[in-house]
């Protein structure tokens, strides 16, 4: 116990040191190490290297965060999918895709928005996991998985009177919404 | 998020919305500047390097290394031969080529060939394993592939002589492969079955398929001395073993001799031969088990119908009973000899393959239940006979060890003489396995014999009336 108190003490003497010493605008330790050892006097031997101009300010936030936004509706960051079929395979862009759900036979039916469908022997929480990183993609349900930017209506079957998504006219079916996960999809949809 | 990769950013970018750097291109006398988002590969030839675009080629300005410098900031494009690299953010599709490699579709439907050596930066960059082979992939899936099904928009009923030997020819585009062939027009038709259409062959055999296929074989002249009929036959039933297919999507009739047992139909009684089918319908009447003759090896669609309706009845069993299904048992009377046990064998593992859980095999034809002077007299030599290939005898010598060590096989009809033996061995065998003791309560065949026989005797007492 005594051994962690002084451990932890001189890792508060240590901080505290080496904060002072780093310029609050370095971004790691690393760069800073030269702004410490800035000669007081004439330097002797080979000159001191020269540093690189600042790089210019980012943006302000909201700017980034905006572009960032537009980008991401144009593209996706992830690679392309790979789907199987008898003879080849095909890869499929992850902001081509409308939805991902599962079929009777156990397997993933990827329909694209021009309304092609592609089958792939996989676990659905596993491409969840795969497509997670890109924010378009959201799990409205337990089977499917849903790509909010390719929406058209957010309506309630008149037959079931269930939830559901549709992604226009080329796409056929549509994708089930389930009421746990409405009010979560209501706000990626600004609704 | 994007600065992880900016790479791939900016080649996904410039595939969507045509970003990109400009390439010069000559234009006769002048310069043509094009996007390199509109441009699918560089290619060198003949000391120039050539830009391959939709529609043309045309020379760049400047040499392929330098260009390649700057399509490096890009990503995504990479040699895939000597002197040819390509755009991989418009890469739509990869297959096998015919000759060796790949062969990579753009978006616009132009082909190259991926050779082989340049496939790992491919595959870095597509974060794939494989450029044929999605992993993970299902069974189901690998026999299609094994099989070589392949990608049809057209039915093959339909397809000209110049498309068949397009899909269906080997590398050097010589000779159609039939067996091909005749798998894919299989899995095209119970597609377009599934898909919702009738099937073109209902309440028909297999003969009803091979007539449907026929006239494309005539088409590109593959009506020889082969007989394709057997092709189909074994493609249909190579097919449904792997459970591609079943012989009930087509609603093919199955002309086998089987049939559940009302009380007992866990316990199978099985024959070779179709003429002890009698005996066996018989045995069924008193046990309550089911029977099946099989007529020489079994037929894989009277494998696949039997074990559909006997898990049917199973699975009714237990739910009249309450308790789990029963363990599954044959009695066997096959031949005893190399072709009898494989026969024996083919079936039991036919019956798993369709879904019957672990079975129980028990042969009743095995010397210990001949007498002895039937041994001796009634035998006979299976290395003389010539009929058995000596290693598959050999193998069944392992298991059986003969008749005392000697290469000798007896024929079931020699322990069918004696019924009653039979009869008995088949109770003593089967007495732990059956759920309701023998003799059960109603026998179906006795009845509908005796139902026949009387409307036999009603119409011939009608005929005397009318005579008289």
């Amino acid at each position: 116990m005594q051994y962690i108190f002084f451990l932890g003490s001189w890792y508060d003497f240590f901080m505290k040191n080496t904060k002072k010493a780093v310029s609050p605008k370095s971004p790691s330790r690393k760069r800073a190490a030269p702004a410490r050892i800035a000669p007081a006097k004439r330097p002797r031997g080979r000159p001191p290297k020269v540093r690189p101009e600042e790089p210019p300010a980012p943006p302000p936030a909201g700017d980034a965060q905006l572009l960032e936004t537009l980008l991401l509706r144009l593209v996706s960051p992830l690679k392309s999918l790979p789907v199987q079929t008898n003879e080849a395979v095909f890869y499929i862009r992850p902001e081509d895709i409308a939805y991902l759900t599962t079929t009777e036979d156990r397997r993933i039916l990827i329909v694209d928005r021009s309304g092609r469908e592609w089958q792939r022997f996989d676990m659905l929480s596993a491409l969840e996991k795969r497509l997670g990183p890109d924010p378009r993609f959201f799990r409205s349900h337990k089977s499917f998985l849903i790509n909010v930017f390719a929406v058209k209506t957010l309506r309630k079957n008149p037959e079931t009177n269930a939830l559901e998504v549709t992604f226009g006219d080329q796409v056929k079916g549509a994708a089930a919404v389930s009421a746990g996960n409405l009010k979560q999809l209501r706000a990626l949809l600004e609704l | 998020m994007f600065h992880a990769n900016p790479g791939t950013l900016a080649g996904a970018l410039a595939r969507r919305i045509r970003t990109g750097f400009g390439i010069a291109l000559r234009a006769g006398p002048d310069v043509e500047y094009v996007n390199t988002a509109n441009i699918l590969a560089f290619r060198a030839k003949a000391g120039k390097s050539l830009a391959v675009l939709q529609d043309r080629e045309a020379e760049t300005v400047r040499p392929l290394s330098r260009i390649l410098q700057t399509l490096k900031k890009h990503g995504g494009w990479f040699p895939i031969g000597r002197g040819l690299v390509i755009n991989f953010h418009r890469l739509v599709r990869s297959a096998k080529s015919p000759a060796a490699g790949w062969t990579l579709t753009l978006e616009n439907g132009a082909q190259f060939t991926l050779l082989p050596g340049y496939e790992k930066p491919v595959l870095k960059f597509l974060a794939v394993a494989d450029l044929l082979q999605v992993s993970p992939i299902s069974l189901h899936q690998q026999y299609l592939m094994k099989m070589g099904i392949k990608d049809l928009e057209k039915n093959i009923l339909f397809m000209t002589r110049d498309e068949l030997i397009a899909a269906f020819s080997t590398a050097s585009g010589s000779a159609v492969v039939v067996s091909v062939l005749l798998a894919n027009f299989l899995w095209q038709q119970v597609q377009y079955i599934r898909a919702g259409s009738p099937s073109p062959v209902d309440g028909g055999n297999v003969r009803s398929l091979w007539y449907l296929v026929k006239p494309v074989l005539s088409r590109i002249g593959s009506l020889d001395e082969t007989d394709h009929y057997k092709t189909l036959s074994s493609q249909l039933a190579e097919m449904a073993a792997r459970r591609l297919l079943s012989y009930r999507e087509f609603g093919l009739i199955d002309d086998g001799k089987w049939s559940i047992g009302a009380y007992n139909p866990h316990v199978i009684l099985m024959a070779e031969k179709e003429a002890h089918y009698r005996f066996l319908q018989q045995m069924q009447d008193y046990t309550g088990a089911t029977i099946l003759a099989t007529g020489g090896q079994p037929a894989t669609i009277t494998s696949e119908y039997f074990t559909a309706a006997l898990l049917e009845k199973l699975a009714q069993v237990s739910i009249d009973t309450a308790a789990p299904p029963p363990e599954v048992v044959i009695l066997s009377l096959t031949d005893y000899d190399p072709y009898g046990w494989a026969l024996l064998d083919t079936f039991a593992g036919d019956l798993e393959t369709f879904g019957l859980p672990k079975i129980r095999v028990i042969n009743l034809s095995l010397p210990k239940n001949y007498r002895p002077e039937e041994l001796e007299m009634m035998h006979y030599d299976l290395e003389k006979s010539g009929d058995t290939p000596p290693a598959m005898l050999r193998k069944w010598m392992k298991r059986t060890n003969g008749i005392d060590g000697k290469p000798w096989g007896m024929e079931v009809d020699v322990l069918m003489m004696d019924r009653a033996r039979v009869k008995t061995l088949i109770l003593t065998e089967g007495k732990p396995f059956f759920i309701v003791p023998p003799p059960v309560p109603v026998c179906f065949w006795q009845e509908t014999e005796q139902r026949r026989q009387k409307l036999h005797d009603q119409a011939r007492n009608t005929i005397k009336r009318f005579r008289r």
